[in-house]
């Protein structure tokens, strides 16, 4: 059996990245904008994340207008949604595990 | 990675996920537009203002409300740029709610509501919502005990005023 750490996903367990898609998967899309202010990042800084979920297959990434204003939205893909639900597995299976082993 | 580490992550997961849940269903919105509902039908109850009024009141003011509801999350969904998941485990229990409530009886449609309104509450772990699915069971359980003459008019002024001061609470937190 792996260890649950060896589970983990360092594409996913990223602090950033990991709130990200918390966010989209309770979400259809979050606006760029929502999820740096929700996340409390710079533009710059939720490009790069976002641009490494997405190359991961992970997000995708949609540009529009919506009137006069621009708009980048961002969709968790059913792999990104499965990543999470993966990345949350491995981490209560590593707490286990601990807890298993002090008692 | 240790212990405290996995479970600090865990727990900041499961808070973001809860605020976005939480953002993407204004819960005290439609709380307040249920209960002004219930409260006024109750309301047509009690004059007993006819078939008629009753019928018209449940068919316009049921079509007003939810397009109130609906057009409210719309423009917030604009405004905030998150939109809800269209299979939401939220909008699945408000919907099984509504239908118990048209093809249920009056007891038995309340203790529904005040299930579902507990099951919602717990979802988005808000505490006016718990209070309300408490305080809607209450006042089914009160009813089916003293078996009042007019049982639907103090069930849905009962759900009325639940509904309301959840809103009513929740727009101020």
């Amino acid at each position: 059996m792996t260890h649950p750490a060896l589970q983990l996903d360092d594409t996913v367990h990223q602090r950033v990245r990991l709130g990200i898609l918390a966010v989209l998967s309770e979400a259809r899309r979050a606006d760029f904008a929502y999820l740096r202010d929700a996340l409390d990042l710079t533009d710059g800084n939720l490009s790069r994340h976002i641009a490494v979920l997405e190359q991961a297959g992970l997000v995708k990434v949609e540009k529009g207008f919506e009137g006069k204003r621009p708009r980048t939205w961002v969709e968790a893909t059913r792999a990104g949604r499965r990543a999470l639900a993966a990345e949350m597995k491995a981490l209560r299976e590593l707490i286990a595990l601990v807890d298993a082993s002090a008692a | 990675m240790e212990h405290a580490e996995a479970a600090r992550t865990l727990d900041d997961v499961a808070r973001m996920r809860r605020r976005t849940r939480r953002a993407v269903h204004p819960v005290w919105f439609s709380n307040l537009v249920a209960g002004a509902f219930f409260t006024g039908s109750a309301a047509i109850m009690a004059v007993d203002a006819g078939t008629a009024v009753a019928l018209a009141y449940w068919i316009g003011g049921g079509a007003l409300g939810l397009a109130l509801i609906v057009a409210y999350s719309v423009r917030l969904e604009r405004e905030l740029g998150l939109e809800g998941r269209p299979a939401d485990p939220v909008l699945g229990i408000v919907a099984a709610i509504v239908t118990a409530a048209v093809l249920l009886d009056g007891e038995l449609a309340l203790l529904v509501a005040a299930a579902g309104t507990l099951a919602v509450g717990l979802l988005l772990r808000d505490r006016f919502e718990l209070a309300a699915g408490a305080a809607i069971a209450a006042v089914a359980v009160a009813i089916l005990a003293v078996d009042p003459a007019e049982p639907w008019l103090w069930g849905n002024l009962g759900l009325g005023l639940s509904l309301l001061g959840a809103g009513l609470a929740g727009s101020r937190s």
